[in-house]
């Protein structure tokens, strides 16, 4: 029966072609839905467990519909403030430091924070923000040989200033080679010159590929802070310090807010819920599409075949090979479907996520969504399979 | 008619009506008719007279609206469908007016598929279409389609296929219908040539001259169906 199935699709050539086509463009919204999906998710994570233990103190405010700021960007905070809450008793001083936070460039998608996102920390304190991330060039910290005008860079800020720097260098990518600023060379941002010390491993999270990390002194300059800093992150010298801490800030200091690692939590839940629920009507839209597509062209297969099908019946095909012949065909469209739209869809990713989707892991999503998709066709193709049984060999036969 | 005990197909009064709008058409009434080993049997009458739906109720694609169908001495009024389905593919073989073959396959697949539902093993499967086409004079022809074939080649084609199964009875509705009157000379040489081989042929046709090839006659007047003995057998 296989032999039948092959020819009818190699018969129905455009038809087919069109059918494997549609059935690949839903596997493939299906399959970058899906990712996307996952990937904001679990660096929305890792961002939360790389900030548990610290707090971020930073100016009140109620949350807007994407939740509470992050990172907070429009805080401003008197840097006197700032420094008197670092004397705390209770604070880790060589683990906190004032921050001054600025978009050096837009977010490359919903919910990123900035392609290059300024980040000015005391000197020494670099690991406030960058918990140990490991360096995939160079070094994660500055360098003591007293140059203020050093930076870190995450991957996606190094492709971002490649063009402004005095070298750059090749990493190969999942995704193929990138471009970024090399360590060593010197990069201009905002009218100042920056030397390259390190690039981090761009495995982290979403916020540390962006990160600029700069001496606070040099960050203050360049964004003009003279008298204030952005934030301050606070590590807390133990785990039972954190509530005092928190209640003893906001006390001193009505206009500010502590976020810890909880709230933090809670508010990327909340936008992760938002967001997941326009995703998930672009998932259900795939399916349906999909098993539409596969019901309306079976359909319409098995009634051009009413001919071919009484004959089958007439000379003993019991109804099962005719189910299996129908249900085969579907298989078939929706297998080449998914050949299709598999590559399609790590196309679509490493194009709309860039870099990030180098850190992708999407082997699960893929198999699930194209047996999701496959069994889906499959009980789609089901209708049109039993209408394919139900077809009278007499009626069949009087097509003579 | 011939003894009840040893027949292969029998028909024991078998009607077939058919409701159209507000009235009734009788297509078959009180049919008798016993089919025994080696018979080749012609039912001839013109269109419209009833010969394909006793053909129908004989090979289990229809079913009687009175009497039964016996099959090897068993009533097949109670199979379900797919024991009939199952009846037609290893007891019956069907040859069509319109050869009802597959396109899309070729002439060696159209036999094999017959094999495959029968659960042939691959291999013997090939070897069978082969032998079957060499044996209807398409050894040159089995890896065309039917669109290359000519009419008689594929009516030659559909013999096969309803031989594939070594069918118990062979059932043939007008297989010269669509065939100029050479080729359908040649087809129905073909089909006597099959019988002297012992092969058992029930055939239906309008066409008295192809009826003249079979060894045993029936005539179909309105539904109505009588043996004729061949001395009665109408010159033309």
């Amino acid at each position: 029966m296989l032999t039948v199935v092959t020819g009818q699709l190699l018969a129905k050539k455009l038809r087919s072609l069109l059918t494997v086509v549609g059935f690949g463009v839903c596997v493939n919204l299906y399959i970058v839905v899906t990712t996307v999906m996952k990937f904001i998710s679990e660096d929305l994570d890792l961002q939360v467990q790389r900030f548990t233990g610290r707090l971020m103190v930073q100016t009140r405010s109620e949350p807007g519909v994407t939740g509470i700021e992050w990172p907070p960007i429009s805080s401003v905070i008197p840097s006197d403030t700032a420094y008197a809450i670092l004397e705390s008793p209770h604070v880790d001083r060589l683990n906190s430091s004032p921050v001054s936070f600025a978009a050096l460039a837009p977010p490359p998608f919903p919910t990123a924070p900035p392609e290059a996102l300024l980040v000015g920390l005391e000197r020494g304190r670099e690991n406030t923000f960058l918990a140990n991330a490991p360096a995939l060039m160079g070094a994660n910290h500055f360098s003591g040989d007293g140059d203020r005008n050093q930076v870190i860079l995450g991957v996606l800020s190094a492709r971002y200033l490649a063009g402004k720097a005095s070298a750059t260098t090749q990493v190969d990518t999942p995704i193929g080679a990138i471009t970024l600023a090399a360590v060593g060379s010197r990069v201009e941002i905002r009218g100042q010159e920056f030397t390259v010390a390190g690039i981090i491993e761009p495995e982290t999270n979403q916020l540390l590929r962006s990160c600029v990390v700069m001496p606070l002194d040099a960050a203050r300059e360049i964004l003009g802070q003279t008298e204030s800093v952005s934030a301050a992150i606070v590590t807390p010298k133990r785990a039972s310090d954190i509530a005092p801490l928190q209640e003893e800030i906001e006390r001193r200091h009505p206009s500010l807010m502590v976020v810890n690692d909880q709230q933090l939590a809670r508010n990327a839940e909340g936008l992760l819920e938002r967001t997941n629920q326009f995703f998930a009507v672009i998932r259900w839209t795939a399916i349906a599409v999909a098993a539409l597509l596969i019901t309306v062209v079976m359909f319409v297969a098995v009634l051009e075949r009413t001919k071919e099908l009484g004959t089958l019946r007439a000379i003993g095909a019991p109804a099962s090979a005719i189910m299996g012949m129908i249900l085969a065909e579907a298989l078939a469209v929706a297998l080449a479907g998914s050949a299709l739209g598999v590559p399609l869809s790590r196309l679509v990713i490493a194009k709309a996520l860039g870099p990030d989707a180098a850190g992708i892991r999407n082997r699960r999503v893929e198999a699930q969504s194209v047996a999701l998709l496959t069994a889906l066709g499959l009980l789609a193709a089901v209708l049109p399979a039993a209408r394919a049984v139900r077809v009278d060999p007499i009626v069949a036969l009087r097509y003579e | 008619m011939g003894n009840g005990w040893k027949a292969i197909l029998s028909a024991r009064g078998l009607s077939r009506d058919f409701r159209v709008g507000d009235s009734t058409v009788h297509a078959l009434r009180d049919a008798n008719l016993d089919v025994n080993p080696g018979d080749f049997v012609a039912v001839v009458g013109p269109s419209g007279s009833g010969k394909s739906t006793l053909l129908y109720l004989l090979g289990l694609i229809d079913s009687p609206s009175r009497g039964e169908v016996l099959i090897l001495g068993k009533p097949a009024q109670h199979f379900g469908r797919e024991r009939r389905a199952q009846q037609r593919l290893t007891l019956l073989g069907f040859v069509f007016q319109t050869f009802n073959l597959l396109q899309v396959l070729t002439a060696r697949q159209n036999i094999e598929i017959v094999l495959q539902l029968a659960g042939v093993p691959k291999k013997k499967r090939r070897a069978r279409a082969e032998a079957l086409l060499e044996a209807v004079g398409l050894g040159e022809r089995m890896e065309h389609r039917p669109t290359d074939l000519s009419g008689g080649e594929r009516q030659r084609v559909a013999i096969a296929r309803a031989l594939a199964n070594e069918p118990a009875v062979l059932l043939a509705d007008e297989p010269t219908g669509n065939l100029d009157s050479q080729t359908g000379h040649e087809v129905m040489s073909l089909l006597e040539q099959l019988n002297r081989a012992g092969q058992t042929i029930v055939m239906v046709t309008h066409n008295l001259a192809m009826a003249r090839h079979a060894r045993r006659l029936f005539v179909m007047r309105d539904g109505w169906l009588e043996e004729q003995s061949p001395e009665e057998m109408p010159a033309d």
